[in-house]
């Protein structure tokens, strides 16, 4: 497993976007990429959504966001001279996530962009794995995305326009030992995104998914174990081809806002991967 | 409504997401054939976006590459920030009446061309650089196609070159990648020629930025539904 250092993130210099007039709604906002994402698109220009389950799961082990940490990723998007409401929502609730669609709507008319990026890991092998664990990873990584697509599409239908990426990861297109669960639920959300690009193609609402490799955020704190990390490494080799540390979050938000712009407008069912050359093997 | 933004619109309706404005000013840019629609809409961006153009050949034969490679460097030195090598199309036959002349030439172009660029111009990459390298291929990269075995044998290998290119200059830390069209790019007659072509062209102007620096060793899909899928999609039935 690559090191967990404080990454020195390089601002980009070629590229300015350009998110004028957008409403874009980021789940998983409460830190980590979320909040990388959620601040970026309001650095240039969107009106924010952002939301966090900003408490405790029964069977994760590492920091979740709070609804301290919400709030400040809400009031970092205000800082930028845009309207952001915050929203505590479980994606896995169907009337959690109803409920933050409709207040999105109520508040500012439609949702222009969805960034579905919450998401969990948790580790056990298949034999002793409780099916507790394998639902709540599985309910939030690719239930928590069906429901919020279900809910935000009738709305981008009827503006006729509408963009969805959906974090995925190495583990979307790869497997490695005790992340069934994970990796379940992470090929799980390419299917949902190439089937539904298909059923929204008439309607210019494009859906694709971004498959980081390990990002420097608490996520990676399950993945400290020695043993697993000396098996995963045989395994899968370089999770970074570049270097040893994981890579900032702000790498993946520039793939986010790529496609969410007007350049990705011929790409949906697509699977972008940020992953630094790991799958590359 | 209390809180709505503005409804406003570009054109054809379009509101999801403005145009990236792209900045490549002392840039080098390396592209191949930019007599044809693919690398003259590049050269067209690209230059736009402050870059200098190199307009390269594309050849089976190592010493047109090794000349056209020692030029750069006399002129640039090891100065090139991106290599932006383009596909083409080939006419479809069935394998039983192949030829081998034609295999072979098919091979050569789309194959051995490419991997004669990535030893001779690839080391022009020197510090500094951006250090990208963008092959544009098609669908065929990643699915079968009937009457195009040739190509589509063609692609895949290209694309295993481009993993292979990624591993092997990793500590240079340059990216390599392998964008996919769909095949309207090459047909002016096609309905959707020109937004196939504007979305290869801004594609390869990502792949050729800072922001897909950890971008490497994989392909980018650019496709859309068919229109048969669209037609016969089960939840409008």
């Amino acid at each position: 497993m690559p090191v967990n250092d404080t990454t020195t993130y390089i601002p980009v210099e070629n590229v300015a976007w350009d998110f004028e007039d957008q409403v874009v709604l980021v789940t998983g906002a409460a830190h980590g990429q979320g909040a990388s994402h959620a601040q970026r698109f309001a650095e240039y220009g969107a009106t924010m959504v952002v939301s966090d389950i900003a408490g405790e799961m029964e069977h994760v082990d590492y920091k979740l966001g709070s609804v301290v940490e919400l709030e400040q990723t809400a009031e970092s998007c205000r800082s930028f001279g845009n309207e952001c409401i915050s929203t505590v929502c479980d994606v896995r609730d169907a009337d959690q996530v109803q409920s933050m669609v409709d207040q999105a709507i109520e508040r500012f008319g439609r949702v222009d962009v969805l960034i579905s990026n919450a998401g969990i890991a948790t580790m056990s092998p298949i034999e002793s794995m409780p099916l507790s664990m394998w639902q709540e990873t599985m309910d939030t990584n690719l239930k928590g995305s069906f429901l919020l697509c279900r809910a935000v599409v009738p709305h981008m239908k009827e503006a006729g326009t509408g963009r969805i990426v959906i974090t995925g990861s190495t583990q979307t297109v790869g497997s490695i030992n005790d992340l069934a669960n994970y990796t379940a639920a992470k090929h799980g959300v390419e299917g949902l995104a190439q089937s539904l690009s298909i059923e929204l193609a008439g309607y210019d609402i494009n859906v694709n998914v971004v498959c980081p490799t390990a990002v420097d955020t608490d996520i990676n704190a399950i993945f400290g174990n020695e043993e697993w990390s000396a098996q995963a490494g045989a395994l899968v080799g370089a999770w970074n081809l570049f270097q040893e540390e994981m890579i900032h979050e702000r790498e993946i938000t520039e793939a986010m806002m790529w496609l969410a712009s007007r350049d990705g407008a011929q790409m949906s069912g697509s699977t972008i991967m940020v992953d630094a050359g790991c799958m590359a093997k | 409504m209390h809180g709505q933004v503005s409804a406003a619109s570009s054109g054809n309706g379009w509101r999801a997401g403005g145009a990236p404005k792209w900045s490549f000013a002392d840039r080098l840019v390396a592209i191949t054939r930019t007599d044809g629609f693919r690398g003259g809409a590049q050269k067209v961006a690209f230059e736009a976006a402050g870059a200098t153009v190199i307009d390269l050949v594309d050849s089976p034969d190592e010493s047109t590459v090794e000349r056209q490679a020692a030029q750069i460097e006399d002129g640039h030195g090891k100065g090139l920030d991106a290599l932006v090598v383009n596909g083409a199309p080939v006419d479809p036959q069935a394998l039983v009446e192949m030829a081998e002349e034609t295999w072979d030439g098919v091979i050569a172009e789309h194959v051995t061309g490419p991997f004669l660029l990535f030893k001779h111009v690839v080391p022009l990459m020197g510090e500094g650089t951006l250090g990208k390298v963008v092959v544009t291929a098609g669908p065929e990269t990643w699915s079968g196609s009937d009457g195009l075995v040739h190509l589509t044998a063609a692609r895949h290998a290209v694309f295993g070159l481009a993993k292979d290119l990624a591993l092997e200059t990793r500590a240079r830390k340059i990216n390599v990648n392998v964008s996919c069209p769909s095949t309207a790019v090459d047909d002016a007659g096609a309905e959707d020629h020109e937004a196939a072509l504007a979305a290869l062209t801004q594609s390869v102007m990502w792949l050729s930025s800072d922001a897909s620096r950890f971008v490497t060793a994989t392909s980018i899909r650019l496709q859309r539904p068919t229109a048969y899928a669209v037609k016969n999609r089960t939840s409008e039935r």
